[in-house]
């Protein structure tokens, strides 16, 4: 049961990706809420509020969703474009990080409404800097309207 | 008369009263002249009658009165000459009071008549005599100087007379044939002629115009056309015979040469018709040869127009695979035959084993030709049922020709002549030959068309598979690209980070060597994760869609040049860029292009103290060659044709770092435009790359 407010939803099937994801936010100091979810349909679950996640408020939603684009069950874009899509969840900033530098992928993100599009870099220290800014700026500069 | 009666005259008129009735009834005109005075001094009754003047006009006229002016001169001479007492003086002619001429012989005395010297005259009408003469005289001419042969015969045959025309025409002349028989004039092969031509002229019959051969002296033989007539004396009997002959062989030859030419030009005529309707046959045909690439249809057509041209039968065969006969075509004016023959055809499903002709016209590939359907042919047929059937259709002649393609007989065209009565000789066969050449011809175009139709759709239809699998693959292969990019970058981000994890988090617990070994794999971690971000924008490449505009190609290699040397900090390079042409190509990817050049360029120039770099473009015919040298390393010419292969590199990674994939990618976009891409390069002494596009094209 899930009563706190999650801060951070982290979309990411890779075991590795959400360690090192984790780690960098650590590194300055964002650690505070953050929930892992494996696959695209459990993401959908959680931030509707639906199968498993039920019971949670809906209306309380994560500031932030850092999204793989592939996944397992249903891709990225397509929770993307769910959450986008529906009223209730369209104002939360959602950030694409992905291994993908494929265009098409971009244009399609970007399309259904993604607040950022970061390619994961496999140099960890470029990868930090990229978590550090998102972190930074949607965490701490945006500031989500009232409910 | 006598010289004993001149003193009578003198005499007393009384006594000479019965002298005066003798002048004055004398049947002869007489008359008394004045030889003084020319003037008549009288005359008798028969003069008046004669001259149509009356006595009182004849005593006021002279005797030149009676005589034409120009014969007067004349008659003054003869007078003044002629003294004696009796003359004759010849013919004169007298000029008669109606103005007619008459001829006179004139015989005359010297007497003295009332005391003056006169001349008694006698005068003889001789104008008849002497007109008879003349005509005889004149067609005696005639006769002589006639080109026709003009002569006489007695009943015996005998040459009595001769002209000049008969010199000419039989060669003799009138001193050699006089008394000659006539048969001296006759070929051996015409003596009979005589008894026959005797016969008639005996009958007092005339032969005229009858055309015959004689002999000349030479030898010759002549034709001539001969009138022959009856000859009679003055109490009619018959004597003889004239014949009138002409030498008609000139005629005779120049007639049969102008029909010999008549004849010449109407063959000649016959055949450029022959020539020209075959001709014109053969055009037809090859319309519809040509018409129509179902060729079991086009050969019924050339059978129907075969039909009666060249026959009253056409039947056109095709052997098929299993070597059996076909029949594609009969054709016949008469439907009611037609539908017989194909009867008989299912009767007799073996023609080709009853008539043995077929076979062999099969076997040699030569056309067989019966000029004239004889008992012997039709015996030759073993079969008693077919032979009473090709009476009953009263074939004449028949022409049976092979359709052959290259080496193989595949069909034969039967041409047949029956009720029309026709036979085919050799120039028949030589254009059924042409007709069936053609036809060949024909037939195996509309084969060859109707196989590289197959195969076109064959091959339309394999290329359709292949495109399909083509892009079955290419979708693939996106798939791959994607999972490679997505997948197979985490596990290298996962040792990288984890790496970098130990080094920052547990670096005292690791030695010095740890430290560096891990570094090692850091290093060789980014070295794959970029080698897989080149791959991936290599088969980008291919993948994604161009777009062709025209735009400033040297604005675009200056941006990019100023990009790259942002990144070679401390470098001094020398750059010139001379005016780019522009051309039709997709900007991003000439833009991939050049950052690939210009930064290779700038990679291989790192050696030298100042960096030469040269951009420029020549027009060539066709395209646009672009250049871009330098004056780095170069490389040696012997290794070039690796230079564009993907990940092929000519130099240590340690030297110069790459992955071996920038000229590739360079050469795949320049490609994919059309155009080439080459070098030139020595070792230590620079490189320069070429590559060129299309102009004006879309």
């Amino acid at each position: 049961m899930m009563i706190e407010p999650i801060d951070i939803l982290l979309v990411e099937d890779n075991t590795a990706d959400q360690e090192l994801t984790l780690k960098a936010l650590k590194k300055y100091n964002i650690t505070n809420n953050i929930f892992v979810v494996e696959d695209g349909a459990e993401a959908l679950d959680f931030i509707f509020a639906e199968g498993e996640h039920s019971s949670r408020d809906i209306h309380n939603n994560p500031k932030i969703i850092l999204l793989d684009l592939k996944l397992p069950k249903v891709s990225g874009l397509e929770v993307l474009k769910k959450v986008k899509g529906d009223e209730r969840t369209r104002s939360i900033p959602v950030v694409v990080l992905t291994s993908s530098r494929e265009e098409r992928d971009l244009i399609d993100s970007y399309k259904y409404g993604v607040n950022s599009y970061i390619v994961k870099p496999v140099d960890f220290n470029k990868f930090i800097e990229s978590v550090k800014d998102i972190g930074l700026y949607w965490m701490l500069l945006n500031q989500l309207p009232k409910r | 008369m006598n010289n004993k009666k001149v003193p009578i005259i003198n005499r007393k008129n009384s006594d000479f009263a019965p002298y005066k009735t003798l002048f004055e009834k004398n049947p002869q005109p007489m008359w008394v002249y004045d030889l003084e005075s020319l003037c008549f001094l009288t005359v008798n009754n028969a003069a008046i009658e004669s001259y149509g003047y009356s006595k009182d006009e004849f005593l006021k006229m002279t005797i030149k009165d009676i005589r034409p002016k120009e014969d007067i001169s004349k008659l003054l001479e003869n007078i003044s000459v002629n003294r004696d007492i009796y003359q004759r003086s010849g013919v004169w002619r007298h000029l008669k009071k109606d103005g007619n001429i008459i001829l006179v012989e004139i015989s005359s005395h010297s007497i003295t008549f009332k005391r003056k010297k006169a001349r008694l005259v006698v005068i003889h009408d001789v104008t008849k005599r002497e007109m008879d003469s003349e005509t005889i005289r004149y067609l005696a001419s005639i006769v002589e100087s006639s080109d026709d042969a003009i002569l006489g015969k007695d009943l015996n045959g005998i040459i009595t007379s001769w002209n000049k025309g008969a010199e000419r025409v039989y060669g003799y002349t009138k001193e050699e044939i006089l008394g000659s028989s006539i048969l001296k004039l006759f070929s051996k092969e015409n003596t009979n002629e005589l008894p026959y031509i005797v016969e008639r002229i005996k009958r007092g019959e005339i032969i005229e115009h009858y055309q015959t051969v004689r002999v000349r002296k030479d030898g010759q033989n002549i034709i001539v056309s001969t009138s022959i007539s009856p000859i009679k004396n003055e109490t009619g009997t018959i004597v003889g015979a004239s014949a009138i002959a002409r030498d008609i062989s000139e005629k005779i030859k120049a007639e049969s040469e102008i029909s010999r030419l008549f004849e010449l030009e109407k063959s000649a005529r016959l055949k450029a018709e022959k020539v020209q309707q075959r001709l014109s046959f053969l055009s037809d045909a090859s319309k519809i040869l040509s018409s129509s690439l179902d060729y079991e249809k086009t050969l019924a057509s050339v059978a129907n127009i075969a039909i009666p041209f060249l026959g009253d039968w056409c039947a056109i065969d095709l052997i098929n695979s299993s070597e059996k006969f076909n029949r594609v075509a009969v054709v016949h004016m008469d439907p009611e035959k037609v539908k017989f023959v194909y009867e008989l055809r299912e009767r007799l499903p073996n023609i080709q084993n009853i008539f043995s002709g077929i076979n062999e016209v099969i076997k040699s590939g030569k056309p067989l030709l019966i000029p004239k359907v004889t008992e012997e042919f039709l015996a030759s047929f073993n079969n008693i049922e077919v032979v009473k059937i090709l009476l009953e259709l009263g074939l004449t002649s028949i022409m049976l020709v092979p359709l052959r393609t290259r080496e193989k007989v595949f069909g034969i065209i039967s041409l047949v002549m029956a009720e029309s009565n026709r036979h085919y000789d050799k120039s028949d066969l030589a254009l059924a030959e042409e007709l069936a050449t053609r036809a060949a011809i024909a037939i195996d175009n509309s084969k060859l068309f109707k196989e590289a139709q197959l195969l076109n759709s064959e091959l339309e239809k394999r290329v359709k598979i292949r495109t399909e699998q083509l892009e079955t693959a290419n979708k693939e292969l996106e798939t791959f690209s994607y999972s490679v990019s997505h997948d197979l970058k985490a596990p290298l981000r996962a040792i990288e980070g984890f790496t970098k994890l130990l080094l920052e988090d547990h670096a005292k617990e690791l030695t010095e060597e740890a430290q560096r070994l891990l570094n090692v794999v850091t290093t060789n971690t980014r070295n794959m994760a970029q080698l897989i971000e080149d791959l991936l924008a290599f088969s980008r490449v291919s993948r994604i869609q161009m777009t062709k505009i025209k735009f400033d190609m040297t604005r675009l290699v200056n941006q990019v040049f100023t990009e790259l040397q942002v990144l070679e900090n401390g470098r001094v390079f020398e750059f010139k860029l001379e005016e780019l042409s522009p051309v039709n190509c997709d900007p991003s990817l000439l833009r991939q292009v050049w950052v690939n050049l210009i930064s290779n360029a700038m990679k291989f120039t790192r050696p030298r103290k100042i960096s030469e770099i040269k951009i420029g473009c020549e027009l060539k015919n066709e395209e646009v060659v672009y250049f871009i040298k330098d004056n780095g390393v170069g490389f040696d010419m012997r290794y070039s044709q690796n230079l564009f292969g993907v990940f092929q590199r000519l130099h240590k990674a340690k030297d110069f770092e790459g992955t071996g994939v920038g000229l590739a990618l360079v050469q795949r976009i320049i490609n994919r435009h059309g155009g080439r891409v080459w070098a030139e390069a020595k070792l230590n002494e620079g490189a320069a790359i070429y590559f060129s596009l299309l102009k004006e094209k879309i």
